[in-house]
């Protein structure tokens, strides 16, 4: 029986109080809900309420008015900061109901509509039934339950959309007894009972292939009456595909089974709050968010409900936004619980705020991720924040969004923001500040002298010696050296790293970057011996290694002629990483040149033109160094110093290519 | 599997010209290569016979910002000939083309290549009359058939045009076609009737690029158990490659069942045979474009200064320019860094026919089997007999060519063998100080112990007459790097170069 798979479920206990309970707690907050216009009226009734005193621990009592009769009623979901669903009996179609907490809820089942309770999942087999139990009854930690319309999601309306566990429960209305079937079409596991009773069973994780036309169901002969429907699922993964169907007596084919053939249950909302001292109080909801890369911009609806005489509502949010009016949007970085604060003021005077802690999260059921409606609306609100007022934690939400959409632009404004007042952050911020030193020098940003002022800033908050200093001193380190020209600092700073501190591969870059600084000062056989005390990761003798290093130089050739510059460094990078003395040579560095220029990471192109020099023999390629040297500060647009490159290219070698190249280029080298 | 071999002809296109003249021989080599398709599978279930099911709606995610590019192409595949429907005895029909009998083959050994090399690279479908003939955008065209493929004189112009800029023609007679075959050969020879086609000796790099391959297996009518490639020359490089048996079905991993008197490799020659022609292709591409540079000829009767140095190549029947360009970059060197005057022109000359005594030195180099006339003999005897040098480079270090100098050797210097030339001989310091040198990598696992250079020599007279690299030297004049090369690293060529060069002209 499903009944025994509730460890995480509020138990379906009714209630019966009496009137005088309403009144028994002089704190308690009162919810007075009515029907919805169009909204029919039914058997059972659901409201979600916002309780300004907080979640229902332990259970509601409801009270039709104006009788005063107590009825039935369950919470179907409650959490701190979340607003409670509340399935209640409205069989009385009473005018309204009235809501409170309660210290305990006696027994009542709501038998209509469907319900889903959604689990995150845990590691288990679902292959069968009983190992589908099981595992379920493992899975403790719940995510939701929610009304839903039918039994047919490619989403988890409860939360994120992977891992998860679902138990749908319905109730349907026969009409007509017969044979009925009934089946599944899922991608996972899912299992079918009826009244109890295990009907299909299509377990372990699968496609929907053999499924589509209804072939995992089963027939059962149900008398007229209500009915009881529950399923099953486990996703493992991503990509969901939940799906009950029927067939009832007399149809050709299945179908969907369709909301209609649910008992309906009809929809409340508050019309007032009962809450003593006339304070204000309110809801909220979340409203749309745009996820990208992981990062989601979440925008809460909220609506402020005022005592009497108030006229005018104020909100401040902890991220240091404020709003006014009685129903504004705010946009929050990330989710997790938030602190909003609702004042309200009759005229001049100040009336007692309201201050709650709502959780924030995606709107879960919304199927568009991410629109360009949706991100443009929250950019701008965003946008315009002042960071340094925001918590730190919101701000790296913020850069990790933007670096994931590609925004260098609010990067860089961020970056500005946050590095207006560095010390500000103190040791909370150090991993915001890390993050934008990556982020700033991306190529997409290009902020190169403020990454490396966010790398700084990071070093001095952070405690020397710990990995997240070491690793980033090492990356600061490279910084200055490949791209700011600063070999002095970086070797300081990377003389201060703790090797042992380092992680996986983090010893032998600081080995490269330290021949690279030495590189940088004109010390050749410095760098030299840094790179041979890197070593080789390639195992002597290994004479297929040169054959596959010759065809990645010519497939990074091929992606920088189609512009791929990204996968070209990237295949140069593997290669100097695996023989290091690479880095003293110039094939690996002029292609790496002309990917940089492709990615107008100038500095960068610069810099590897001014290390080779440094490196390269009288003949192998200094003519070609020097050209792409002139080509480099064309393209910096320092013309005086391409010229000068460019006469040392024709004095030193007059007949190579790379001259009669580089006169063109810059006629004036052909004449001092 | 028994078949009618019902074929159909029907002409869809003609992309490049119109096929040869049909013998019906020729004709009969024209069937599918693969395995007769598998019938589809029947559906039995009877609920399938409604519309499935809908799906619900699922999330619409925003998608990664960076997408993986796609891999750059490597090999068009030349589209070619005709096309036609064949029957099998079933009653299933398969519609067949002359360029395509294989449709998987590029695809598939590019998969196999990257699972070896690391590097992902593409193929695509090339039809001569809209190609750009640019090696840079693809250095590879690849030409499979069974039937006579057929170039007109314009494409022959402009695929020798393709190869001297660095790109190169694969012909690949998929199953043993002799008609595909001479058809390829009869291209070559209208593309480059300067350059024979000459038979790829077993140690050259296009077998020793990632595997090995001694010995490769026939899954019928084995011509033996070595793999055979013709190629035309271009420099050191194999600008056309023609197999006279099968690749393309053992890059596809399925053999070739309605065709008894096919010649093909199995699955596992073929794909070791592929990985390493896609190896040599990629890693050659660059010498290609190299060599490919123009590089200015001396004329013999050209007045020059009387104390200049000329490089003097010898012309003879066997592949006798290995390195275009690599001698003009060492001359710069020459004049840079030494005292001697140099011009930067190659002259070439042939022994018998043009005088050699302008010469003090002559360089003689080659990859393959040659012979030298009588003629030559006496003159090359009189040219060292006037006190001249000869200097021989064995391009890519071949065994073939070794072989060959050794021979004609003893045919002008009768009873002289060539010997080492000791490490701390004068020749190695004249010009740069020379007592460590660098070998290829292919070397240095054959020879580990070689650190100093080695040369060989024979002395006429107490004098160095003739200096013999068995490595190649010349190669890394350029700076190019030769994968699988049996040779001298660039920095090393050239200071051994420099000191061959000013020893000869000093001594």
């Amino acid at each position: 029986m499903f009944g025994r798979l509730n460890p995480g479920r509020l138990p379906f206990l009714g209630l019966a109080l009496a009137p005088c309970v309403l009144g028994g707690a002089e704190d308690a907050s009162v919810a007075t809900c009515s029907r919805d216009k169009e909204s029919p009226a039914a058997a059972v009734g659901v409201a979600r309420i916002c309780f300004p005193d907080g979640a229902l621990a332990h259970g509601v009592a409801a009270i039709s008015q104006p009788s005063g009769q107590a009825v039935g009623a369950r919470v179907l979901w409650s959490a701190p900061g979340e607003p409670a669903t509340i399935l209640f009996d409205a069989s009385g179609n009473a005018a309204s109901y009235a809501f409170r907490g309660a210290a305990s809820e006696a027994a009542w089942e709501a038998r209509a509509g469907v319900t889903i309770e959604a689990r995150r999942r845990v590691d288990g087999p679902a292959d069968t039934w009983e190992q589908a139990l099981a595992l379920w009854n493992h899975c403790t930690e719940v995510e939701g339950r929610a009304l839903v319309a039918n039994v047919f999601h490619g989403i988890n309306p409860c939360g994120e959309t992977r891992d998860y566990g679902a138990e749908y429960h319905g109730w349907f209305q026969v009409a007509k007894a017969g044979d009925y079937r009934f089946s599944t079409l899922s991608d996972d596991a899912s299992f079918i009972a009826i009244d109890g009773k295990v009907l299909v069973q299509w377990g372990s994780p699968h496609g929907l292939d053999g499924g589509q036309h209804g072939q995992h169901g089963a027939n059962i002969t149900l008398q007229a009456g209500p009915h009881q429907v529950q399923y099953l699922y486990f996703q493992f993964g991503d990509n969901p595909i939940v799906e009950l169907a029927w067939q009832p007596p007399g149809e050709k084919q299945p179908s969907v089974m369709p909301a209609s053939a649910f008992i309906p249950i009809a929809q409340y909302h508050v019309d007032a709050m009962t809450w003593p001292g006339e304070r204000p109080w309110f809801s909220w909801e979340m409203a749309g968010n745009a996820i990208a890369g992981g990062q989601s911009l979440i925008e809460v609806a909220l609506t402020a409900h005022l005592p009497k005489g108030a006229t005018k509502a104020v909100w401040s949010f902890d991220d240091g936004g404020t709003a006014e009016g009685l129903t504004p949007h705010h946009c929050f970085a990330r989710g997790g619980t938030r602190e909003v604060r609702l004042e309200t003021f009759a005229g001049a005077a100040k009336l007692e705020p309201c201050a709650r802690t709502i959780s924030v999260h995606p709107l879960w059921t919304q199927l568009e991720e991410w629109s360009d409606g949706a991100h443009n609306r929250m950019r701008g609100d965003l946008g315009k924040r002042d960071v340094q007022r925001m918590p730190a934690a919101d701000v790296l939400a913020l850069v990790r969004y933007a670096a994931f959409i590609g925004d260098g632009g609010w990067i860089t404004d961020i970056g500005k923001g946050v590095l207006a007042d560095a010390k500000h952050w103190g040791a909370g911020g150090a991993e915001l500040l890390g993050e934008l030193g990556f982020q700033l020098q991306d190529p997409d940003v290009r902020q190169y002298a403020p990454a490396a002022d966010a790398w700084r800033a990071f070093l001095s908050l952070v405690p020397d010696h710990t990995p997240a200093r070491e690793h980033a001193a090492l990356h600061c380190g490279g910084l200055l050296i490949h791209c700011l020209d600063l070999p002095d600092e970086a070797l300081a700073i990377l003389g201060s790293i703790d090797p042992k501190k380092l992680e996986r591969e983090e010893p032998r870059l600081l080995a490269l970057y330290l021949g690279d600084g030495a590189l940088a000062k004109g010390n050749i056989d410095g760098a030299r011996a840094k790179y041979a005390e890197a070593g080789d990761v390639v195992k002597p003798g290994d004479l297929g290694y040169a054959v596959r290093r010759r065809t990645r130089l010519e497939a990074a050739k091929d992606y920088c002629a189609r512009g791929e510059h990204e996968q070209a460094l990237q295949v140069l990078r593997e290669i100097e990483w695996e023989t290091p003395a690479e880095r003293l040579g110039t094939e690996t560095g002029l292609l790496k040149v002309r990917a940089h220029l492709g990615r107008k990471e100038l500095q960068f192109a610069l810099a590897c033109c001014k290390h080779m020099l440094v490196a390269v023999g009288p003949d192998e390629h200094r003519a070609d160094v020097l050209f792409a040297l002139v080509q480099t500060e064309l393209a910096c647009k320092d013309r005086a110093a391409a010229i000068e490159a460019a006469r040392v290219l024709v004095k030193d070698h007059p007949y190579s290519e790379a001259a009669a190249k580089a006169k063109d280029a810059v006629p004036e080298a052909a004449h001092r | 599997m028994k078949t009618s071999n019902r074929l159909v002809l029907a002409v869809l296109a003609s992309w490049v010209f119109g096929t040869a003249a049909e013998a019906a021989s020729e004709n009969d080599w024209f069937v599918p290569l693969g395995p007769p398709p598998k019938a589809a599978p029947r559906r039995i279930n009877g609920g399938e016979s409604f519309p499935p099911l809908p799906l619900p709606a699922t999330p619409l995610r925003r998608s990664e910002r960076k997408k993986q590019p796609s891999a750059p192409p490597l090999i068009g595949k030349v589209v070619w000939g005709e096309a036609a429907s064949f029957t099998y005895d079933t009653g299933d029909k398969l519609d067949i083309s002359d360029w395509n009998l294989c449709p998987g083959d590029l695809q598939q050994v590019l998969e196999k290549s990257k699972r070896v090399l690391g590097v992902a690279y593409g193929s695509e479908q090339v039809s001569l009359s809209s190609f750009h003939y640019d090696p840079e955008k693809l250095p590879v065209l690849f030409v499979s058939g069974v039937r006579s493929v057929a170039f007109s004189d314009d494409q022959v112009a402009q695929l020798r045009g393709y190869m001297l800029k660095g790109g190169m023609v694969i012909f690949d007679s998929v199953a043993g076609s002799p008609y595909f075959t001479e058809a390829a050969r009869s291209f070559a020879r209208r593309a480059f009737p300067e350059s024979p086609l000459r038979t790829v000796p077993a140690d050259h790099p296009l077998y020793h690029m990632t595997y090995d391959i001694d010995k490769v297996g026939f899954p019928k009518n084995a011509p033996g158990d070595r793999p055979a490639y013709e190629a035309t020359y271009l420099g050191c490089r194999c600008a056309i490659l023609i197999s006279p048996f099968g690749l393309g079905t053992g890059w596809d991993d399925h053999e070739v069942p309605l065709l008894k008197q096919a010649i093909y490799y199995d699955v596992e020659s073929s794909s070791k045979l592929g990985v390493d022609l896609i190896a040599y292709a990629i890693g050659y591409a660059h010498v290609g474009q190299e060599e490919a540079k123009p590089e200015l000829f001396g004329a013999l009767d050209e007045k020059r200064p009387a104390n200049e140095f000329v490089f003097a190549q010898i012309r003879h029947e066997g592949h006798w320019d290995v390195h275009p360009g690599a001698a003009a970059a060492l001359l710069g060197r020459v004049c840079q860094d030494t005292a001697v005057a140099a011009s930067r022109k190659r002259v070439a000359v042939t022994p018998g026919k043009d005088d050699l005594s302008p010469f003090p030195v002559l360089f003689l180099t080659g990859m393959d089997d040659f012979h030298f006339s009588p003629e030559a003999q006496a003159a090359l005897k009189n040219f060292l007999a006037a006190n001249g040098t000869l200097v021989i480079d064995n391009g890519l270090g071949l065994a073939t060519f070794d072989a060959a100098v050794r021979r004609e050797l003893a045919g002008i210097i009768p009873g002289a063998q060539l010997a080492p030339i000791p490490a701390d001989h004068a020749l190695y310091s004249t010009a740069l100080p020379v007592r460590e040198v660098q070998y290829t990598p292919l070397v240095a696992r054959e020879k580990p112990d070689l650190k100093s250079p080695y040369l060989e020599g024979i002395s006429i007279g107490g004098d160095l007459r003739v200096i013999y690299s068995p490595y190649d030297l010349e190669a890394g004049w350029g700076g190019c790097e030769h994968p699988m090369m049996r040779g001298f690293q660039p920095s090393s060529a050239t200071a051994i170069g420099l000191d061959v060069i000013v020893y000869s002209v000093t001594h």
